[in-house]
């Protein structure tokens, strides 16, 4: 029973209760014995109804989990936007990758008559394509050109026929020397790039290309940044979390040549152990795994793996960059010296 | 509110074990709630990203977020509370401020977002989104969100710590009454308080 002069409170309260039960009463439906309160009971409901967001669950947003763990669906950026040609000159084939930067298209480049990859983003993507045609190297993938059509950006980059280090060792594992092999190369390659002050930051077994001879080639040098940028501005870390240093984990850290250095470990340890060397089920347990360190000794994983080998890939997972080489070039280095004795 | 479900069960364990001084089981509790936290604050971060389609997929947000949540993490590990009401107290005011530095430091007017165009319908020509019709009152832009984080702030300490407990660590109004140890119906007014001034407050700014 509503007392006889109910506060604007209870009538609110009980104007609660009906709506919880369904039924959207009016103010004067509710205020029915106090016609002199409507107005401001009016008023009130109006001003909850203004807030009802705050009563509604969750955030109606895909997991977004998902695209930390590389998993994502990036497709969806683009839909069935992206056009069949672009400039009339690269006419899209078929899609070779989705990934958090857009899509990766296989196309044929009609002016050159000649096969090239493309890629389509939704964001400006000259800055990247600048910075990757600075980089001229064997091993890695080179830009041609760039351009923007119905609002998407697109970089034109060589065509690596074959197949991606993940995609390989998914198929069938490869042996401790042939990692060790292709670490080596990428490492290398990876060490061109610092020389001339870059920093790829997103090293993984899907950036890195083999071409139909197995040979490496590394691509997506997309948020690869110059030192010289990193020192200007509080960047914060980006890549897939799995292969981030602990320092891509924490605000204000410097990132350098050894941040490459450690995700160059992690992939060379998959490539060992079939395994990464720290994964959780959750984003924030990874995260505190990663900044821990410690990851199980690959030789427990994968016994052919021999002690030196071992001792050079926890190296580089060395939690403190200061303990892990300080540079590609002398992993890479070590790497090879270790081939070298067991040929 | 998502993932509440064990909340109740789990908090009268919690309290059951601070009564009694059980260390192990006690820090068990402690990470669950801590965990639920994190999850509660990636979960708002997202839910005031959702204007901005194309910054939520840039990885680097992640990573913002994602050291937003070790933060969060390491403060409340390193707390050592006296009882239930003051962890979750604290809980929430970590998430607030957490939510708080992402918008005004990474996505305020100064911070990258800010810069970026978004795919938020009838503002497609960049810059900041305009704000959401007036039909919701929910915070449109980023820079609408600063304020009203920071208008719960300002909220009176009843109200405050109601809306922390609820919206922010997203637990039940039955359970947001058992940690404050008052009666259901007076969280039920103090949430409709809260709600009404916070109206009041964001439309006099």
């Amino acid at each position: 029973m509503m007392p006889e002069h109910p506060t604007i409170d209870e009538l609110l309260a009980r104007w609660e209760e009906a709506r919880q039960d369904g039924r959207e009463l009016s103010a004067k439906e509710v205020a029915v014995a106090s016609p002199q309160a409507v107005p401001e009971l009016q008023s009130r409901i109006r001003q909850l109804k203004a807030m009802d967001w705050l009563d509604e669950e969750g955030d109606g947003l895909p997991a977004i989990h998902d695209s930390q763990l590389g998993e994502s669906t990036e497709e969806r950026m683009l839909g069935g936007s992206v056009p069949t040609t672009l400039a009339g000159r690269y006419e899209l084939e078929s899609l070779v990758a989705a990934g958090g930067f857009g899509q990766v298209w296989r196309a044929k480049d009609k002016a050159l008559e000649r096969l090239v990859a493309v890629k389509v983003t939704a964001v400006d993507c000259y800055a990247e394509a600048r910075r990757v045609a600075q980089l001229k190297h064997h091993g890695i993938v080179s830009v041609h050109d760039v351009g923007n059509e119905d609002g998407l950006c697109y970089i034109v980059f060589d065509l690596v026929e074959g197949t991606t280090l993940a995609e390989q060792v998914e198929r069938e594992p490869l042996t401790w020397q042939q990692s060790a092999q292709i670490i080596a190369a990428v490492a290398d390659y990876v060490h061109h790039a610092h020389e001339k002050g870059f920093i790829h930051r997103d090293i993984k077994p899907a950036n890195v290309l083999l071409d139909r001879n197995g040979k490496p080639v590394l691509a997506d040098f997309g948020i690869a940044v110059t030192e010289c940028e990193l020192k200007s501005e509080a960047m914060t870390s980006v890549g897939t979390l799995a292969y981030m240093s602990p320092e891509q984990l924490i605000l204000g850290s410097i990132i350098d040549a050894r941040t490459d250095v450690y995700s160059l470990g992690v992939v060379l340890y998959e490539l060992l152990t079939g395994r990464l060397p720290f994964a959780d089920h959750t984003v924030s347990g990874l995260r505190e795994k990663i900044l821990t360190g410690g990851p199980m000794s690959p030789r427990l994983l994968n016994p052919a793996v021999p002690e030196s080998l071992e001792i050079i890939c926890m190296k580089c997972l060395s939690t403190d960059a200061a303990d892990r080489y300080a540079s590609a070039k002398e992993f890479s280095d070590e790497l090879k010296k270790l081939l070298v004795s067991v040929a | 509110m998502q993932d509440v479900g064990n909340q109740t069960a789990m908090l009268e364990q919690w309290l059951n074990r601070l009564k009694t001084g059980d260390g192990e089981a006690f820090d068990q509790a402690r990470d669950a709630v801590i965990k639920h936290a994190s999850q509660r604050l990636e979960q708002l971060a997202r839910r005031m990203l959702k204007n901005y389609p194309r910054l939520r997929r840039w990885e680097q947000t992640g990573d913002v977020l994602q050291n937003a949540v070790i933060r969060l993490h390491r403060s409340l590990e390193a707390i050592r509370p006296d009882s239930v009401e003051q962890f979750y107290g604290l809980a929430a005011t970590q998430i607030r401020r957490e939510l708080l530095d992402l918008t005004r430091h990474h996505f305020g007017p100064q911070g990258e977002a800010a810069k970026h165009q978004t795919d938020y319908p009838g503002n497609r020509d960049g810059g900041l989104v305009a704000s959401k019709a007036d039909t919701s009152g929910e915070p449109g832009s980023l820079v609408e969100w600063t304020e009203f984080h920071e208008t719960v702030q300002r909220l009176p300490d009843d109200e405050r710590k109601v809306f922390e407990l609820h919206w922010y660590e997203g637990l039940e109004q039955k359970e947001v009454a058992a940690i404050l140890g008052v009666t259901e119906r007076t969280i039920k007014n103090r949430w409709r308080n809260a709600k009404l001034l916070l109206r009041q407050m964001l439309a006099d700014e």
